[in-house]
């Protein structure tokens, strides 16, 4: 890359906005969702992490998170 | 609602475990379930409910099986551990990933079959020694964080009565939250590891038929953020320690000061004031900064700043309100991404916060999005609300990790690294205006750590009196913490003893992180004893008045450790 | 691999340096590297004193020595390859292939020169090998916190276990030459067995494991190491005890002597030049030689305990099927039937004299060592 390149701001599609929402973090989205090259496929975004899956969504494994974090937290605050 | 807003907010990322989860420590439909009430063999159990403190410990690479956490007949005082990238070998219905562990199961494979095994036979039978598994805690090797924290905070001789009534509950959190140091992860499962260390409190209350205090250390620290208690982990902390819970005496939250007083991390950018944000190269994870405009409770023109990478020209934001934008290079790279929010700033203000993201300095591959390194200019435009708290996110690589980020800093024009006698400055000079464009060390504290009840312990040279390291974050008013703890031996010889991850093995360490365990000891001590401390105030009161000296307290003298730690 | 000149090599360290013990003797310079100028001082003075009378010769009037009490009245060096020599009169190792697995034995030499099996070793295959990379990545973590004990290992043993048990050359020098006599016979032994293989070190597998020592050019399984560690440990545990032991024995995972073992054998793992399954074979060659040695001295009724080892199946019967080294694993797999070990018939091993004799120094020297 020059370094005279000049830069062009170029505003997202609400919908990158949407999926962070008013108080998400940024940079943890980033990184779910880094930069592409140009012109690329949008693929299943590389995995975070040595040893671990591709970090596509997964349904099943959420829900179950989910509940058993609903369950969690339950047993923390419930009276 | 804290917890609702907490599912929520992590929703995405529970979405993505598996990217980040070993594919071993996520649970699967066909484990068995597990619904077992126990926690402690007998041997463990404290000899007078009325008369303990539970110690709670969230950490990386925790050595459970560690004799300094067992019985003088080798029972575990463990109560409940969540390691949580450990292989799930079984199921529990409010474990989304990982492995519990119950101190008399631990104790049923030690010791059930009559001949003792060892830790690392412990270990290897629980998934956490494993060197052909990728991705998920490691406890062969002998520096640990965890090891370090959980002795100092609940580590007792395995003959030593007083261990009896401080029963732990620990979580180890997984190697992917902790190596990504800038916090992206880490918050879902730091509040998942609050909620599971109540929720086992509460049980473990129950089962003793008494009311149990509770003191959780949290030896972990990020940089950015808002400093004003918004972030969820800190709400749910605040929640937690001002309401008391019917089952549960006080529970109090215990975290480090911080470690980047030095580190260049935080200023303040005022209208039309320039600062330079360094990125270094070989840096192989993003770097990120905030700024964050001044709270008001009326609705404020979007904030605007003026951006110049090394040796190119500047370019303008132009949000016209919340938003996210991206600045693409004339080959249509992205050089940067940039989201601009309204954020809820206490009672009825908001606060502005514009986030700046700019990819790695070294690309994982050929074509991969790549920031130049060098410095990159930041100006305020001078008609934008201000003056701006400007935050860099942490983004380094901790000791035993593969190479990773690599810290970027701000570089401004009159801040000196040290005093003309070569010192390492304490606080800001008295003399700086609030608004002007400045790096600042006040204002440095674990942005985990500025909630109204956590207690923030920073670092003193052996038992104080003697300045202050170099390190320790600052509160927003300079005081290096609420309470102090040795850290250091002196200024000379940084670092003090600490157990390694097996036996008797010992590494040297450092740092605010081990200040807190120190806190939290003394204060389970305390609680244990029947003191009524119920806040942050109260805690340091007694501190002081125990004859802890100094302004804050230094908790030189907490009793014998179960080792020498060379102070 | 350690070998004669390593030993030498090695002379800052004291426990090793036994041919620096004939230093004590004032005419080591009479040996090989002679002083020019006490040759050239001879001469003159012999010229001085002799006169020209006749020789009238003494007549020799030996008194029977055995060949061990000989022994005692050699070089350290010389008389350890004589030792060695009367070990592997009674060893071979003999190879072939058949069922299509490459296998290599070592066995005992009867008086009628009939081979029993001691240990049969299967080479395992070059899947099984390939199916360990994942564990010698994993180990390379803890290449920062071994580095002194990897590099140290290289040349030198002996301290590790002289740090357990208090084996000083001076108090137990028979001891001494029964553990250099343990590792020349691992040696010879393990090479002779890695001919057969000419096994492929890791990183020729996979080149982003990068040794951080140099590879030795000999072939990994068995591990040399392994072999050595665990002939010292074995030997060693049946030495010193108040009392010989009446059976052979079983390595203990409680004994700092095994650990150590262990740990040694890891450590080349971890330095990325051996495969896990390297030191399970090479421990058991180990073990067994101790075992040998130990019947070859005239203790445990003259027999050995003979097994064979299927490489194959190393890790079958381990937790999700690991093919892990470390000495739980050992224990079990040597405690119990297991897929991968089976036991052959107990051999009969004539006692050597001079070893004999030996052990029997070096089991007093033991008992003495509070003196």
């Amino acid at each position: 890359m020059g370094p005279q390149m000049e830069l062009t701001w170029t505003p997202a599609p609400q919908h990158e906005a949407d999926r962070i929402g008013a108080t998400g973090a940024p940079l943890t989205d980033y990184m779910l969702h880094p930069p592409q090259a140009p012109g690329a496929q949008v693929g299943a975004p590389p995995a975070l992490w040595p040893g671990c899956a591709a970090s596509a969504p997964d349904p099943a494994t959420e829900q179950a998170a989910c509940g058993a974090l609903e369950a969690l937290i339950t047993a923390a605050l419930d009276p | 609602m804290i917890a609702q807003a907490t599912l929520e907010k992590y929703r995405a990322l529970i979405d993505r475990l598996p990217g980040f989860v070993p594919p071993d420590a996520l649970i699967r439909p066909g484990l068995p379930l597990v619904d077992d009430p126990e926690f402690l063999s007998p041997q463990a159990l404290p000899p007078d409910p009325g008369r303990c403190a539970v110690i709670g410990v969230i950490d990386h690479a925790i050595p459970f099986a560690h004799r300094l956490l067992t019985t003088a007949s080798g029972h575990s005082r463990v109560a409940a551990i969540w390691l949580q990238d450990a292989p799930a070998q079984d199921r529990r219905c409010d474990i989304a990933f990982g492995q519990e562990l119950r101190g008399h199961a631990i104790d049923h494979y030690r010791l059930g079959t009559g001949a003792r095994r060892g830790e690392a036979q412990v270990y290897r039978r629980f998934g956490v020694i494993d060197p052909a598994r990728r991705g998920g805690v490691d406890l062969q090797r002998m520096a640990s964080h965890g090891a370090a924290v959980t002795a100092l905070a609940a580590g007792f001789a395995p003959g030593d009565p007083q261990g009896l009534d401080h029963p732990l509950i620990a979580v180890s959190l997984p190697d992917f939250s902790v190596a990504d140091t800038s916090g992206s992860f880490s918050p879902l499962f730091i509040q998942a590891a609050v909620f599971y260390i109540l929720a086992r409190a509460r049980a473990l209350a129950r089962a003793l038929g008494q009311k149990l205090p509770v003191v959780i250390n949290l030896s972990m620290g990020l940089t950015a953020g808002s400093l004003d208690g918004s972030a969820l982990v800190t709400q749910l902390q605040d929640s937690v320690a001002s309401q008391p819970d019917p089952l549960l005496g006080p529970v109090q939250f215990i975290l480090p000061s911080g470690n980047s007083r030095q580190g260049r991390l935080r200023g303040t950018l005022a209208p039309g004031g320039t600062m330079q944000w360094h990125l270094p190269p070989d840096d192989r994870t993003p770097s990120a900064l905030e700024l964050w405009g001044p709270a008001s409770p009326l609705p404020q023109p979007p904030l605007r700043l003026t951006l110049q990478r090394p040796g190119g020209s500047a370019i303008a934001t132009q949000f016209g309100g919340p938003g996210l934008a991206r600045l693409l290079d004339d080959t249509g790279h992205e050089a940067a991404r940039l989201m601009l929010q309204t954020l809820p700033a206490g009672g009825d203000h908001w606060r502005q916060r514009l986030t700046l993201i700019v990819p790695p300095t070294r690309p994982a591959a050929p074509g991969a999005p790549t920031a130049p390194p060098g410095c990159w200019r930041i100006t305020l435009c001078a008609d934008s609300p201000g003056p701006c708290t400007i935050a860099v996110q942490r983004d380094d690589t901790l000791p035993g990790f593969r190479p990773g980020g690599r810290q970027s800093g701000l570089v401004a024009e009159g801040y000196r690294r040290r005093t003309p006698d070569g010192h390492w400055p304490e606080a800001d000079p008295d003399n700086l205006p609030p608004g002007a464009t400045a790096v600042r060390r006040n204002g440095t504290v674990n942005a985990l750590a500025t909630g109204q009840t956590q207690l923030r312990v920073g670092a003193a040279h052996g038992r104080g009196g003697q300045g202050l390291p170099p390190y320790g974050g600052l509160l927003e008013d300079g005081s290096p913490g609420d309470l102090l703890a040795p850290a250091d031996r002196s200024a000379n010889m940084p670092g003090l003893l600490v157990p390694a991850s097996r036996g008797r093995a010992l590494q040297r360490s450092s740092g605010t992180s081990l200040a807190a365990p120190r806190a939290t000891r003394w204060l389970a001590m305390q609680l244990a004893a029947g003191a009524d401390l119920t806040d942050r105030a109260s805690i340091v009161a007694a501190a002081s008045a125990q004859g802890h000296a100094g302004a804050p307290p230094v908790l030189a003298d907490i009793g014998p450790l179960p080792w020498r730690d060379g102070l | 691999m350690l070998t004669n000149s390593y030993n030498s090599y090695n002379s800052y360290n004291s426990y090793n340096s036994y041919n620096s013990y004939g230093a004590s003797n004032s005419y080591a310079g009479l040996d090989g590297g002679a002083d020019p100028s006490l040759a050239a001082a001879l001469m003159a003075a012999r010229d001085g004193i002799i006169d020209g009378a006749v020789p009238a010769p003494q007549a020799p009037a030996p008194q029977p020595l055995g060949p061990a009490c000989k022994l005692r009245r050699l070089e350290p060096h010389f008389a350890l390859s004589v030792l060695l020599f009367e070990a592997l009169e009674a060893l071979a190792v003999t190879a072939g292939s058949d069922c299509a697995t490459p296998h290599a034995t070592l066995a005992a030499r009867q008086s009628d020169g009939a081979l029993e099996p001691l240990l049969r070793m299967d080479r395992p295959s070059d899947a099984d090998f390939a199916a360990e990379l994942a564990l010698i990545e994993g180990y390379g973590d803890l290449r920062s916190e071994r580095l002194p004990e990897i590099l140290v290992q290289r040349g030198s043993l002996v301290p590790f276990f002289a740090a357990i048990l208090h084996l000083n050359p001076l108090h137990a020098p028979a001891t001494a030459l029964v553990l250099d006599l343990t590792q020349e016979l691992a040696t010879a032994v393990v090479q002779r067995v890695k001919l057969v293989f000419s096994a492929p070190r890791p990183h020729m597998l996979d080149d982003r494991l990068q040794p951080v020592i140099a590879c030795p050019a000999h072939g990994a399984y068995p591990s040399g190491h392994a072999t050595q560690a665990f002939a010292l440990a074995t030997v060693l545990d049946m030495l010193c005890r108040d009392a010989s032991p009446a059976a052979q024995t079983l390595p203990d995972a409680d004994s700092q002597l095994y650990r150590m073992a262990a740990r040694i054998a890891v450590n080349r793992t971890v330095a990325g030049v051996h495969f896990p399954v390297d030191s399970a074979v090479g421990a058991l060659l180990g073990v067994t030689l101790g075992r040998w040695m130990a019947a070859r001295a005239g203790l445990v009724g003259g027999t050995c305990p003979a097994l064979a080892f299927n490489g194959g199946h190393w890790g079958d019967s381990a937790q999700g099927g690991s093919r892990d080294f470390h000495l739980p694993r050992l224990v079990e797999v040597m405690s119990a039937t297991d897929p991968c070990l089976s036991t052959l018939a107990d051999v009969p091993v004539t006692s050597a004299p001079m070893i004999s004799d030996l052990w029997d120094q070096a089991q007093q020297e033991w008992g003495r060592r509070w003196s």
